[in-house]
């Protein structure tokens, strides 16, 4: 029996590594964000997205806006693309929005 | 959003273009120092956005890092507004006068409206409400409207119920009056009929009590007509007397008109002293001393009205039309006619219940004076209820 349990620790996890609160997240089955630091973006359709965790703007244009986020780099492709409006971690964004892409 | 907006309205905002170095750094920098911004809209190597306008100075070092000039394009809001009526300060000073009086007026009763009553005079309600406080220009928030019931319903014997409503600056007196109870025939008060004046009987309807006279009877003022103690086998009983007892009479009615006499009569010359009536202030519009002499008094008020309801705002207009003595003489037949003028108002008055089946109507002249006298044979009711008064009813009934 002992040795069962020693091998079924033993074996190599297949999920990438996890950070501490990312696993009590897991373990309490709580929502996935809602210990762990990790961006959160919200759209209402494809005309307007609210991104929380925002740690910058790399890229600003009518038709490209690239955000600086803890999970990386986050594109936004569209048309009359605009900020409504910008806080230190917050980020609201408007127009016409074709695609969001996650660059690494 | 509408608060927001609101808001950025009255605190005041500006739309401003940055142009050359680099926009994302700015709007890096801008959200790094809690700077606000909102609408950024990029055209060509413009970008353009809103700040509040007090942030507007804030913006000025991050545009400096970012390599960027910034240019006021547009402002909006209440502080850019106002700044154009700076130079006139009548203005701020009209308004806030404006709302002080409209804060002022908001406070106090306007109108006292009194609803509710049909016999009893609505001057006399009012009369007694200013008394008890409730009147145009009070503050009657506080009104303690118990004590002020029981107040006016003292006072006003023939209200059976009242209140003080407050609607606005309106103050409705809603009253309820007093129906008077019937007078009740008790058969436990016994009375008799005597004859209210001299005459003949022509026509008697007795319905209770023991009829002393029959038709084609002359009676005197005074003389018992219907007795309210009837003989019946077991003794006298006491009753109340009611009958119907017409009597031809004469009644005699004289006038006198002097020839000659003193009248106050009009000049033709009127004062007119007008004042305006705001709330319980009154404020004259003339600077005229005091009236001397003898005047007639008329007076009208003229309400300044908002649709159906009056408001605390009138003129009062008193004309005193001069008076002076005035010798009048008459001619014996403009006396005569004068005095059968006054003659028929007198029958019109101290006769209107009789009907008057005969009439004499003489004149003379004595003293200065025209008299005309009229004799008239008039059928009328004579009967006169008076109560029995019983001292002692287990003996005989004595009457008084």
């Amino acid at each position: 029996m002992k040795t069962k349990r020693r091998r079924r620790l033993r074996e190599p996890s297949r999920l990438p590594a996890y950070s501490i609160s990312s696993r009590v997240e897991k373990a309490l089955e709580l929502p996935v964000g809602s210990l762990s630091d990790m961006a959160r973006i919200e759209l209402s359709g494809n005309r307007r997205a609210v991104i929380e965790g925002c740690r910058g703007i790399v890229e600003y244009g009518e038709e490209v806006i690239r955000l600086s986020t803890d999970n990386g780099i986050v594109r936004f492709m569209g048309r009359s693309l605009h900020m409504n409006s910008m806080t230190e971690d917050r980020a609201v964004i408007e127009g016409i929005i074709l695609s969001l892409e996650y660059l690494s | 959003m509408f608060f927001t907006k609101l808001l950025r309205w009255l605190l005041g905002w500006v739309r401003l273009d940055a142009e050359g170095g680099f926009p994302e750094r700015l709007l890096n920098l801008l959200a790094r120092d809690e700077v606000a911004f909102w609408d950024v809209r990029r055209g060509g190597e413009t970008l353009s956005l809103c700040c509040p306008a007090r942030s507007y100075r804030r913006l000025r070092r991050p545009a400096r890092k970012a390599g960027m000039r910034l240019k006021v394009k547009q402002r909006h809001g209440a502080p850019f507004f106002l700044r154009r009526y700076r130079a006139r300060p009548g203005l701020a000073v009209g308004l806030l006068a404006f709302l002080a009086v409209l804060q002022l007026f908001a406070q106090r009763t306007w109108v006292v409206e009194v609803r509710g009553n049909e016999a009893v005079p609505t001057d006399e309600i009012l009369a007694v409400m200013q008394k008890l406080g409730v009147q145009e220009g009070k503050d009657l928030g506080d009104l303690d409207i118990p004590t002020l019931q029981l107040q006016a319903l003292h006072e006003l014997p023939d209200l059976a119920w009242c209140t003080v409503n407050l609607m606005g600056s309106v103050a409705y007196v809603e009253v309820t009056e007093r129906i008077p109870t019937p007078e009740l025939s008790n058969a436990d008060e016994p009375s008799n009929i005597k004859a209210a004046r001299d005459g003949r009987i022509v026509r008697i309807e007795t319905y209770t009590g023991q009829a002393l006279v029959k038709e084609g009877d002359a009676v005197a003022q005074g003389m018992l007509l219907v007795s309210g103690v009837v003989e019946s086998s077991a003794g006298p009983v006491f009753r109340r007397s009611q009958a119907r007892i017409l009597a031809e009479t004469e009644r005699r009615l004289e006038v006198r008109v002097p020839l000659e006499e003193t009248l106050l009569l009009p000049t033709g010359q009127e004062i007119l002293r007008p004042s305006l009536r705001l709330f319980t202030l009154e404020i004259p519009l003339f600077t005229d001393g005091p009236i001397e002499g003898q005047t007639a008094l008329s007076v009208t008020r003229h309400t300044l009205t908002a649709g159906e309801i009056h408001l605390p705002v009138s003129i009062i207009n008193r004309r005193y039309a001069r008076l002076e003595p005035v010798a009048v003489t008459r001619t014996p037949e403009e006396a005569a006619a004068l005095a059968a003028e006054r003659l028929a108002e007198k029958v019109e008055k101290e006769l209107s219940a009789a009907e008057i089946i005969g009439r004499k109507e003489s004149g003379r002249l004595e003293n200065g004076g025209y008299i005309l006298s009229g004799e008239y044979r008039c059928i009328e009711e004579i009967g006169m209820e008076e109560q029995l008064r019983i001292e002692n009813q287990t003996a005989e009934g004595t009457l008084k």
